[in-house]
């Protein structure tokens, strides 16, 4: 399958901390790709640099086949590279369908020029993430695992070609985590390309197509989840060299 | 009483209010976007010496000073934004103030265009207060469209989360120079109203005093919502005569009623509307939130949560 996001050697040092150096990555599309690490490994940087949030000290980022490295965030969110944060960053006067307005705002979409499109629009992705009951409602009324859902509905509402998904169980209640894992899986289903970070490794097992371990800001392992998961290395890195012995 | 004799008596209170609120406005426009400017001050100046200049000594007609002014404002305030571009918050403020400084250094020295410390005099009258009301209406009316469409979210996102902004489309540096060009233009526009309604532009008119009439005003009258630069432009013209029994102390009796309002209503006059719609908006539909289980999942059926593994 073709690769539709890659980083190619790249470095992000920050003086004289490495938190990336020489990692390579690639999303084939339509597959969900799990970037696991223990914290501080370097997964939130990999995104961003993904992202465009931070520049490359060195390497490259290719979308599409194509050198976007120097290519402003807003411009990649427009060809279809969206993503969610590890903080919930919803804006708190607006309503949630305003909320999602938001993600529509900055393209120019063909079958989204009226605002009665661009409403129905955002109410289709509220409703695929089965929360279009809260659309006229502010988000800090709501649970925090549905604001996360409202975060990706928004993400999703431009109809992106990959979604990167920075930690989005992060101190989710087990309820929670269940119902993100279930609109993971579908849109999954639904073909869509899908970077998801995360430090919970059992979590990504059951969801992901594609895994790759990051430590210490380089690439400790990547390939079919359960049998990277089972490597010595993957499991030192998670349990602790004790652990693993025994 | 007869609003003719109202009007009569309260024409330079009106025509007060009416400059000070686009003064406010040129302020609030670039703080939406969450930029902290005071150009739009400095182009009060420009657009005031500009438009009397024009007509005055060149003779021009009022419409073509006006546009001609217009168009400097657009081009100079391009200019200085991306000058200005890589500033921000109280450095950008601070650049800002010592532009409005710097113009009215410009208007006492030259003396030839400003008519130095005497001033600009002559300026013939075109607009008067309904043509100036007008302006601010035009001014005032725009404010609010663009505070409840997609324009107004994406100055909110600006404002609020830069990060975000661009991580959802937005040419972050774009729209803050456009913010920038906006207040220089509502600038310009007071000062060329000020102009006309005055007849005359010297350069106490100008400088660190008007900064903080617009601020104040804005910030009493709401600095997020469309109209609380004219509440609070009102406010600030009439208040000298709600306060005239307090005598010498009447400044420090405005300065009091300040610092109340930014106490008790942080978000100004205007804010309290906004409040008040956002209450009644979270006071709506609570059987939604049935939806929802004790631990904050989503009450749908369990048979659909299957995660295939």
């Amino acid at each position: 399958m073709t690769a539709i996001l890659a980083l190619e050697e790249v470095k992000v040092h920050f003086g004289g901390v490495k938190a990336v150096d020489g990692v390579s990555l690639s999303l084939r599309q339509g597959a969900l790709h799990a970037l696991v690490g223990p914290n501080g490994s370097g997964k939130t940087t990999a995104v961003n640099l993904m992202s465009r949030l931070v520049d490359p000290t060195a390497g490259r980022v290719l979308f599409d086949g194509t050198d976007v490295t120097r290519v402003p965030r807003h411009r990649l969110y427009r060809r279809g590279l969206a993503r969610t944060f590890q903080g919930i960053r919803l804006l708190d006067d607006l309503t949630v369908r305003e909320n999602v307005l938001a993600g529509l705002d900055a393209l120019d979409l063909p079958d989204a020029r009226k605002a009665s499109q661009r409403r129905d629009r955002a109410d289709a992705a509220l409703a695929r993430m089965e929360i279009l009951d809260t659309a006229g409602l502010e988000p800090s009324a709501l649970p925090y695992g549905v604001q996360r859902r409202v975060e990706i509905a928004r993400a999703l509402a431009g109809d992106p070609r990959v979604l990167l998904l920075d930690e989005p169980v992060a101190g989710m209640s087990a309820g929670e985590r269940r119902d993100i894992a279930e609109v993971l899986h579908r849109l999954k289903g639904d073909g869509l390309t899908m970077l998801l970070i995360e430090h919970d490794l059992q979590f990504v097992l059951g969801l992901a197509d594609h895994l790759s371990v990051l430590n210490f800001g380089t690439l400790l392992a990547s390939g079919e989840p359960q049998t990277t998961a089972a490597l010595p290395a993957v499991r030192e890195a998670f349990l602790g060299g004790e652990h693993v012995a025994a | 009483m007869n609003l003719e004799i109202w009007f009569g008596t309260n024409e330079g209170y009106i025509q007060a209010a009416l400059v000070t609120t686009l003064l406010a406005a040129s302020v609030q426009v670039a703080l939406r976007s969450g930029v902290l400017s005071f150009a739009g001050i400095g182009f009060y100046g420009v657009g005031a010496y500009g438009a009397g200049y024009l007509q005055v000594t060149r003779g021009w007609s009022f419409a073509m000073a006006a546009l001609t002014v217009v168009a400097l404002t657009l081009v100079l305030a391009a200019l200085l934004a991306l000058l200005l571009a890589r500033l921000r918050a109280l450095y950008l403020a601070m650049a800002t103030i010592a532009f409005v400084l710097l113009v009215q250094i410009a208007a006492l020295s030259w003396d030839g265009v400003t008519g130095g410390a005497i001033g600009l005099f002559g300026i013939p009258p075109m607009l008067g207060t309904g043509g100036v009301a007008i302006v601010v209406v035009a001014a005032l009316v725009l404010s609010a469209l663009t505070q409840r469409s997609g324009a107004g979210r994406r100055q909110r996102l600006l404002r609020e989360d830069e990060v975000l902004a661009g991580a959802l489309g937005i040419d972050v540096r774009r729209h803050h120079r456009i913010a920038f060009v906006h207040s220089a233009l509502l600038g310009a526009l007071a000062g060329i109203c000020q102009a006309d309604l005055l007849t005359v532009f010297t350069p106490e008119n100008l400088g660190f005093g008007v900064i903080v009439s617009a601020l104040t005003a804005l910030v009493v009258g709401g600095t997020w919502h469309w109209a609380g630069p004219f509440l609070g432009a009102c406010i600030f013209a009439w208040m000298p005569v709600w306060l005239a029994f307090a005598g010498e102390w009447r400044a420090l009796a405005e300065g009091g009623l300040t610092i109340v309002v930014l106490i008790f209503l942080p978000a100004g006059l205007a804010g309290v509307v906004q409040l008040a719609a956002r209450r009644a908006r979270r006071m709506r539909r609570p059987e939604d939130r049935s939806a929802f289980t004790s631990d904050g999942a989503a009450n749908i059926p369990s048979d659909s949560l299957e995660v295939s593994r």
